[in-house]
This record gives C-alpha cells, sequence and structure tokens, in this order.
C-alpha cells in the first residue's frame, strides 16, 4: 500500500501539492485570522458601563476580519471539492488518455482492486486536507461567535465542519467516474463539474424539502442564525387566525391605507428549525452524498471493467 | 499439450462497416515463437486485443491455455506478458518506480529478473521512463513483460518504431528469455527480416483472415518463385499470389504439392519475404465475402 501510495502521489505531484499548499496556507489563514479576533477581546467592551477606550477601533477591526473569515470559510468549502474534482479526473481520465492504462491493466490481474487502492489513497488524503480546512474554518466561526454551540446551530453549517469533508469525497466520486467514463482529463473536468453542481443544487433542494417537512412555529425563536427560519406566517392578533405570506399580503396593507399606516394587527411568526437539530441535518446531508459516493464508485467499477483501457 | 493461444471462428466488427476480423480459427503451439504477419489493418492488434481482454468478440470466442480472457480475465492475465507497440509507460516514474508497481500489481513479479535485464542493457532504473530512448522504453516495457514469468507473451510490433540495432537487441532478449524459459511467444511483425531471425512459426493475417499458419521452415521449403518469364510447370505446384519483385517485374508464389517435386527447374526457392508477400497479395485480391482457404499444415 505504501508503493502505490507513493507512485500514485507521483503521478500528481503537481495537483496534489499546488492543491495541498493552497488548502493548509487557507487553514492557517483562518486560523490566524481566528487568533487575531480573540485578541480583540470584544468581551471587554460587551459588558456594563463605558468598557475601553478604543471600542469602537476594536469593533471596526471585527468588521473588517469578520470579511475575511467569510471569504476564508467560501474558500474552505469550495477548494475541497475544486481539488476533488482535479484529482478524481486526473487519477483515471489521464491514465487513459495517455495510455498507460495498458500496461496497469495487463501487469495486474484485477481492474477492481488497482481502482479502489488508488482512489482509497487520495481519498484519504483529501479527507485529511479537507478535515483540516474544515476545522480552521469552524475555529475562525467560534472565535467570531464565542458565545454559540456550533455543534448545536445551523450558522454556516454548510461551509464548516465534516459536510466541506464529505462534499468534497462526494464530488472525487463523481470526477473518478467521469474520468472512466470519458477517458479524457478537461471534457471528464467539465461534466464532472457540472455534475457536481447538479448533485449540490440536488442536494440543497433535497435538504430544503426536509427542512420544511419539519419546520415549526417558532415564535420565541431569537437565534436566527443558530435556528433555520423556512419560512414566515402571520398571525391576526384579533381573531388568532393564522395567515401564510401570500394570504398576508393580500391583506395589508388593506384599500384606501394612509401612506405611513403601520400594521399593528399581525403578528409574524417564524416557521423553522431549532438549531439543536442541526446535527440531524447533517446527518442526512452525509447520507445523501454516501449513497452518491457509493453510486459514483459502483459505476467507476463497471466502467473500469468494461471498457477498453485506451 | 494445450495450445497456447487459440482463436474459433473469431469474428470482430466494430461498426457497420469496420470489420477487422472475420470467422478466424487459429493455434500457437506451447513453446514456439510465433510470428503474426500482416498489413495495416490485418486484424493484427484487434487479434492480440481480444487474447490481451481488451477487445470482446463479436463472434466466436478466444482462449489463452484454455481461459476465456473476456470472461475469466483475472485467470488469463495472470498467463499474459503484453508488450504494446507504443510503450505505455509513466513519463514521470523512474524505470525503478515500474518495477515497484509491477510488483504491488502483480506479487509474483520477478523484479530481479527484469532489472537485471536491464541492467545487462545499460539501462539505468534511476532514469525517467520519459527521457528513455524509444529502445530502451520498448526494453523496459519488454523487460516488465519478462517479469511476470508468464506463460505468453503477446507483443504487438514493438518493433515498429525501433532502429535496426535497437531492434536487434529487442530480439536476442526475448529469444534468449522465451527459449530459457519454455515460455510461448507471439510477435506482431512487419518486418520480415526480424521475424526470420526470431520466430520458428508464421501465421500470416490479410483483411481480417488467416492466409498461412504454417512453421518457418516448412514455409520457405514448400514455396517456389515463378520468374517472369519462367515456364509454368505442368503439375504438382498451386498458383498462390503475384506481387512486385524489387525490379518491378511481377514475381508469382506458387505452393508445392508434393514434398519432393520433379521437373520444376523453371522456378527457384523463394524467400520467408517472398512468402509473406505472396500470400498478403493473394489475401488482397480474395473479395471481403469469400472464404479465404488457410494452408495449415
Amino acid at each position: 500500500m505504501r508503493t502505490t501510495a507513493r507512485l500514485t502521489f507521483k503521478q500528481l505531484r503537481f495537483e496534489s501539492v499546488a492543491l495541498g499548499v493552497a488548502l493548509l496556507a487557507l487553514a492557517v489563514f483562518l486560523a490566524l485570522d481566528a487568533s487575531r479576533v480573540i485578541a480583540l477581546d470584544l468581551r471587554a467592551c460587551q459588558g456594563p458601563g463605558p468598557g475601553p477606550a478604543d471600542c469602537l477601533d476594536r469593533l471596526r477591526e471585527l468588521d473588517g476580519l469578520d470579511r475575511q473569515i467569510a471569504l476564508g470559510q467560501l474558500l474552505a468549502a469550495i477548494l475541497p471539492v475544486f481539488a476533488a474534482l482535479v484529482l478524481g479526473v486526473a487519477l483515471i481520465g489521464r491514465e487513459i488518455e495517455r495510455g498507460t492504462t495498458t500496461l496497469a491493466w495487463t501487469l495486474g490481474r484485477s481492474r477492481r482492486r488497482w481502482l479502489l487502492t488508488r482512489s482509497l489513497v487520495v481519498a484519504v488524503a483529501l479527507l485529511g486536507v479537507a478535515m483540516v480546512a474544515a476545522a480552521a474554518s469552524g475555529f475562525a466561526q467560534q472565535a467570531e461567535t464565542p458565545t454559540a454551540d456550533l455543534a448545536r446551530s445551523f450558522d454556516r453549517i454548510e461551509i464548516r465542519g465534516p459536510l466541506v469533508a464529505v462534499r468534497a469525497l462526494a464530488a472525487f466520486s463523481v470526477a473518478v467516474l467521469a474520468g472512466a467514463l470519458l477517458g479524457r482529463t478537461l471534457p471528464a473536468l467539465l461534466l464532472a463539474t457540472v455534475a457536481v453542481a447538479a448533485l449540490s443544487l440536488g442536494v440543497d433542494r433535497g435538504m430544503d424539502v426536509w427542512l420544511r417537512s419539519v419546520a415549526l412555529p417558532m415564535p420565541e425563536s431569537t437565534d436566527y442564525a443558530a435556528d433555520r427560519i423556512v419560512d414566515t406566517q402571520w398571525q391576526d392578533l384579533t381573531t388568532g387566525h393564522v395567515l401564510t405570506v401570500s394570504q398576508y399580503l393580500a391583506v395589508v396593507p388593506p384599500a384606501g391605507a394612509p401612506p405611513d399606516w403601520q400594521d399593528t394587527n399581525f403578528s409574524a411568526i417564524p416557521i423553522g428549525v431549532s438549531g439543536s437539530r442541526s446535527g440531524d441535518y447533517a446527518a442526512i446531508e452525509v447520507a445523501l452524498l454516501g449513497g452518491t459516493i457509493v453510486l459514483g464508485t459502483i459505476g467507476t467499477l463497471i466502467a473500469v471493467e468494461r471498457r477498453r483501457p485506451y | 499439450m494445450e495450445p497456447a493461444l487459440q482463436t474459433w471462428d473469431l469474428g470482430k466488427r466494430y461498426d457497420r462497416r469496420t470489420v477487422a476480423l472475420a470467422g478466424l480459427s487459429l493455434s500457437v503451439p506451447t513453446g514456439t515463437i510465433t510470428a503474426l504477419v500482416g498489413p495495416n489493418g490485418a486484424g493484427k492488434s484487434t487479434l492480440i486485443k481480444a487474447w490481451v481482454g481488451f477487445e470482446r468478440p463479436t463472434t466466436g470466442r478466444v482462449a489463452v491455455a484454455g481461459i476465456d480472457p473476456w470472461h475469466t480475465r483475472s485467470e488469463a492475465l495472470d498467463r499474459i506478458g503484453y508488450v504494446p507497440q507504443t510503450p505505455a509507460l509513466y513519463r514521470e516514474f523512474t524505470v525503478a518506480d515500474h518495477l515497484d508497481l509491477a510488483r504491488t500489481l502483480r506479487p509474483r513479479f520477478d523484479r530481479a529478473v527484469a532489472a537485471r535485464r536491464l541492467e545487462e542493457l545499460v539501462i539505468p532504473l534511476d532514469a525517467l521512463a520519459g527521457r528513455l530512448s524509444g529502445g530502451q522504453q520498448a526494453q523496459v516495457g519488454l523487460a516488465l513483460a519478462l517479469g511476470t514469468r508468464a506463460d505468453v507473451l503477446l507483443l504487438d510490433e514493438p518493433l515498429a518504431s525501433l532502429d535496426p540495432l535497437a531492434r536487434r537487441e529487442f530480439l536476442h532478449v526475448l529469444t534468449d528469455a522465451v527459449r530459457s524459459d519454455g515460455s510461448t511467444a507471439l510477435l506482431a511483425s512487419h518486418v520480415i527480416t526480424d521475424v526470420e531471425q526470431a520466430c520458428d512459426h508464421l501465421l500470416v493475417l490479410g483483411g481480417g483472415r488467416l492466409l498461412l499458419d504454417e512453421t518457418i521452415p516448412a514455409a520457405v521449403a514448400g514455396h517456389r518463385i515463378a520468374e517472369p518469364g519462367a515456364a509454368r510447370p505442368l503439375t504438382d505446384v498451386v498458383p498462390v499470389g503475384t506481387f512486385m519483385g524489387p525490379t518491378g517485374d511481377p514475381l508469382s508464389l506458387v505452393r508445392l504439392v508434393e514434398p519432393e517435386p520433379t521437373g520444376l527447374s523453371s522456378l527457384r526457392q523463394a524467400t520467408l519475404e517472398e512468402v509473406v508477400l505472396g500470400y498478403l497479395a493473394a489475401g488482397r485480391s480474395v473479395p471481403d465475402h469469400a472464404a479465404t482457404s488457410v494452408e495449415r499444415h
């Protein structure tokens, strides 16, 4: 296995080094930003009393850091997927393109074993680097919101934590399949990119359906970041009837209302899912992406078994 | 003894118009070095790739040591060492990396044998494959195939792009290894002098059909050339084909019916190249739909 790992990364050395360095640099960048946020010690400005004289400056600096961290988190979510696409396509597609599968598939007795050992080596490395990026992303977010319990929060759940790594693995699985089907690097990269974008949209849509199916009225919700609000309903305070948004907009403002009319008859009720269910959300998305990984791997095995090596 | 390689009524069609092989039945005896000769498009590569399990027969079947490589590929591959026309080496790997790769892919791979053969040819193991000459790359490909200790070596025109010296070295290594290991080799080639030097059996393929299947000494002994203007013998010969000689005159290849014919003073002994050319000319004149008669001995 050690020889397989050495030779696989020797083949992918440019992509591996470039993407690995980029992801680790991003993790360091996020960790540094997080340490700068911690060093601002904003709690001193949040207590009763005037606080330190430079609180305004500290808040301004936090604002700048917040933007940097948001950008870093976005990159930490995208870069592992990009790395997965590039490495996944190269793993088999480039071999077929260069004709080296002719050698590998006649020296080896089993194409299946050849595929799985190489894929496993790259997937483990990808998982490791993506986890580092995801952990740095979570660390930076925790520094910004020190009182938040991120394990029970929907706040930026898609761009921190294990979902980042699992999405990268799903993209890797799709990219390997595209490479095995097309046997050409660039077309496979394009196909895999489109497929991963479609998969991402599909998963987001599926998760949205799940969120709506479990959403409840949350009149007491005050933590719009931790909870996931999916809809708003309006309660008529005089009759107690609850209206949907479209029903509400049909009656408000009433005909002939003056320009400065204010609604005092209705109260907004957020419909959402408590942050305590963010773990369920992550588990369902991991299951969906895990299914994709399994299907992608089975598809690749079939393609590799049946196709010509050229 | 079971033949090393066999086909039964093998046909391969890529699309409606492209027929690579048609009704091909042949066997390659174990322990021989067999030349597979034919023009471009004759179906040589397709035939070899069918034995390697890369091409699925459209009709008929193939076997390596009695094993169908399409249905039980891993067992068939265990018996095959394959050298493609273009060495399929990883250009970013050193030669030693290739030996390591072969060891991981095939646990029985004899790294020491392969390394020793390469050292004898002064091919450095720490050299990048992408920086080796064409001849050296072909030798690495051959060393990898020989290191498998496979019963059957399939060589798909590995000499095509080599200079004469590299070809000579390649054939020397091949014949030396096959004779000492007692294995079987099938060598596809265009170059008849190479075939004559290295091989003991001859298969001539044309238009996807088998035109000749014979030992090389028997092929040479059993044919004659009728020079232009020579008197036509009355009996004991069968015309095979007519092709252009070195001076541009037509030469006719004939096959002897009797082993010790008489009254053939007007005919001269054919060279192996002339035997091959005669059959290729005959194959070219046979319509696609017609069954080709195969001389088998």
